[in-house]
């Protein structure tokens, strides 16, 4: 089977800008084809930068789309339309993703540095004053942060001198060809980003291959992925005494810079990174479904319910996992005709029939599960999600043929316990409890425990888990807020299932009926304990970590 | 277009009207009263009860269920309140069930107490074995019709006409019909807790029984 035909949509891919630049890797290194407009002879069209719409509004044909940061206002309106256009998005920073992953499968691939042209800067004596450069074309929007250099060149006239790249700075600048960009890194001692919106900034990591010490803001583009090493000075995005603090320390520490450790923070993001990553994208994500086709179109006999229907199963982390291997397992044997779909971020070749390759996003696997219209097959009309500590002990076909007869959404209510919204208000989560409590104007609406819900595929379904996901990522904690929020926004069919259907194994609360499908809730966690913040947050995963140092990987419900 | 909007409860026979007539008022007493808030009252002959519409029918079903499963058809708005007899209303927090309406919701309601092994238990033991037999979920969850919002769409006319063929096979309870119809006709139900319709609720404090006393 050959690999779908690509055609890249770069309005200048002739210039020596970077998109241009990127547009051309994946020419000379994976055969694709660059032109100014779409070409719909090719499978696939591909907008180098999400603007490309703007020439190229009739296109209907398979898209994806590169992602590199969003501005204010008109073009994050234009941002957030090719987003939901696009088959596939590629983001250039991870900090997008969270975003994106509302309106579909979003990856981020890394950026491609040249390494063979940006070497190391020789010698090591560092002037009396020492050459802080900053880089680009300032424009007219502001996001160059002209201003936090206008004070830092004041401020530390005596100590250092400014220099530039490109055009628009305060300071000497000279336009360097792209060519001869090497020779400004490797003039400087310090190189400074004072931008406020950037999707990497290349700068930064063209500097650091040079061995250059940076300067930057700790939020901006790809920075957060960049190694916590002496010589990358972090400082509060816009923010000029922080920024002022980091640039003092970075000038005390000049002359102590080890060069081939910040040349080798940058060694992820390479040319052959970059084109690799592209084409096992477009192999993951398209070449299935390209080549499936013309199959089925040759089949005429209508399919049954079951031959609709599959099983999506998360599993992050090794607790996750263990638990995934007793639900696929169960799965396999109440219903062997109803395929399983793993989503992790390795196979766990236990009888999967499926493995959807994914990103540990967040400590709880959240982004994963809210994914799940995108992500289980599109071929499948009739999805369960299963938590993976969740263990089925009865066929759950009944679950297909529900939603076969037109329901939308099937779910349980939630045990005794937390069976309102009143109940869901915990010591870390009183802003969202209000947030959802205000939306639905009561707190006493039923609750849904969402370890196990199948859906049918429709427009109203698609929307509804856009929201579910976009909810969840305002506070990334539980899902259960979001999912009421998303579900009162998008009213839908939903059928409710008691907790025979959901039952905890954790909660003693009487479970009358026959149980159809067992709950070893907190038998999947990774960490122990409140997170008070955001499930993808440094602050989590260091709970994660520190869980793990103790404890390897057991589950915290074996410790309890 | 201004849809209309308003509450309705049914009473045949007199205790069932003195019920209503006692809801009907707290009703409108808790009310803030600058809120226009229309009632229909749908019985036999006229009540001395003022700002009352009063739609007049015979109804010689047992529990004046026959009109009860014809309330789609009956009610004078396109946003109805329904409430038993024997109901009364303990907050203005009650008018937040048409907002759920306008929000694209179909019909809200609350589940009842039975549940379980007790799911429809006031039932007659033939028409509870049907339902039985009769539902693809043989562990349904049960709702409570006595407190319930409804829109005039084409869903809720789906569900009421569905509603009234079940309630034809035995005539008697509504909320086993109910269950076998809302399995046939899947449709956007708001589920809301038991303050909004049980004993001692604190938005509906439903007096089960009161009515027929």
């Amino acid at each position: 089977m050959t690999s779908p035909t690509v055609n890249i949509v770069c309005r200048n891919f002739e210039a020596n800008r970077i998109l241009p630049r990127f547009s051309r890797h994946l020419q000379i290194f994976n055969g694709w084809n660059v032109s100014a407009r779409v070409d719909t002879k090719y499978n696939i069209n591909y907008y180098m930068a999400y603007f490309e719409l703007q020439k190229n509004r009739n296109y209907q044909g398979k898209l994806i789309s590169y992602f590199t940061h969003v501005e204010p206002v008109k073009k994050a309106a234009l941002y957030n339309q090719v987003a939901s256009l696009a088959d596939l998005r590629i983001a250039m920073n991870y900090g997008q993703l969270a975003h994106l992953r509302t309106y579909g499968p979003s990856i981020q691939i890394p950026l491609p540095i040249d390494m063979s042209k940006f070497t190391l800067r020789s010698g090591k004596s560092i002037s009396i004053k020492p050459i802080v450069g900053v880089s680009g074309y300032v424009y007219h929007s502001g996001r160059k942060g002209v201003p936090l250099l206008t004070k830092a060149m004041a401020e530390f006239s005596t100590r250092a001198l400014f220099r530039a790249s490109g055009k628009g700075w305060p300071c000497p600048t000279k336009f360097y060809s792209w060519g001869d960009m090497p020779k400004f890194y490797q003039h400087l001692d310090i190189f400074l980003c004072t931008s406020l919106i950037e999707g990497g900034p290349m700068t930064t990591l063209e500097a650091l291959a040079c061995g250059i010490p940076v300067v930057i803001p700790a939020d901006l583009g790809i920075h957060p992925q960049l190694s916590y090493i002496p010589g990358i000075y972090r400082y509060i995005l816009g923010n000029y005494d922080s920024m002022a603090s980091a640039l003092a320390q970075a000038l005390q520490e000049v002359s102590k810079v080890d060069r081939p450790t910040l040349r080798e923070a940058v060694s992820p993001h390479c040319v052959k990174a970059f084109v690799e990553g592209h084409q096992e994208a477009i192999d993951f994500y398209f070449r299935k479904k390209i080549a499936s086709k013309p199959q089925a179109a040759v089949l005429d006999k209508p399919k049954t319910v079951l031959e609709q229907s599959g099983i999506y199963i998360v599993a992050f982390g090794e607790p996750a996992r263990k638990c995934a291997n007793r639900c696929i397992r169960a799965c396999k044997r109440f219903m062997p005709t109803v395929p399983v779909a793993l989503c992790a971020v390795l196979p766990l070749n236990v009888g999967e029939d499926i493995f959807i390759e994914s990103t540990d996003m967040d400590i709880g696997g959240r982004q994963a599960k809210l994914a799940a219209y995108n992500l289980a097959p599109k071929e499948w009309k009739y999805v369960l999600y299963l938590d993976a500590d969740t263990e089925p002990v009865e066929s759950l076909e009944f679950i297909f043929n529900t939603l076969a007869k037109g329901w939308d959404i099937i779910i349980c209510k939630d045990m005794a316990k937390y069976s309102v919204a009143r109940f869901m208000l915990r010591a870390d989560n009183k802003p969202e409890a209000t947030v959802t409590w205000n939306l639905m104007g009561t707190d006493e609406t039923m609750q849904y425990n969402g370890g196990l819900f199948g859906f049918s595929r429709s427009e109203v379904t698609e929307e509804f888990f856009r929201l579910w996901n976009y909810e969840w990522q305002v506070y990334a904690g539980r899902d259960q807020g979001a999912l009421l929020r998303a579900l009162y926004t998008q009213p839908v069919k939903l059928f409710l299932l008691g907790n025979q259907w959901n039952a905890s194994d954790r909660y003693p609360a009487p479970v009358v009926g026959k149980v159809a499908l067992w709950h070893h809730n907190i038998e999947a966690r990774r960490w122990a304990g409140k997170v008070g913040d955001r499930l993808d947050s440094k602050k989590a995963w260091g709970m994660v970590d520190a869980w793990q140092k103790q404890h390897g990987h057991a589950s915290p419900k074996n410790k309890i | 277009m201004t849809l209309t909007k308003g509450a309705v409860w049914i009473a045949f026979g007199n205790p069932s009207l003195r019920e209503a007539m006692k809801a009907i008022q707290e009703y409108q007493a808790i009310l803030p009263s600058a809120t226009v808030a229309p009632v229909a009252l749908i019985c036999e002959a006229m009540t001395p009860l003022r700002n009352v519409q009063h739609v007049i029918r015979e109804d010689i079903s047992w529990g004046a269920r026959q009109t009860k499963v014809m309330l789609d058809l009956i009610t004078p708005y396109d946003y109805t309140l329904y409430m038993d007899a024997d109901t009364r209303v303990k907050s203005s927090a009650i008018l937040r069930g048409f907002k759920m309406l306008e929000a694209g919701w179909d019909l809200i309601m609350a589940p009842s107490h039975r549940q379980g092994s007790d799911v429809f238990g006031h039932i007659d033991q033939e028409e509870r074995m049907y339902t039985f037999s009769r539902l693809s979920n043989k562990q349904a969850i049960q709702f409570q019709a006595g407190v319930m919002w409804f829109s005039n769409s084409t869903q809720v006319a789906s569900l009421f006409d569905a509603w009234r063929e079940e309630w034809n096979i035995f005539k008697r309870y509504d909320q086993a019909a109910l269950a076998r119809a809302i399995d046939r006709v899947p449709i956007k139900i708001w589920v809301l807790g038991s303050d909004w319709n049980g004993r001692r609720g604190t938005i509906v404090d439903h007096l089960f029984g009161r009515a027929i006393i």
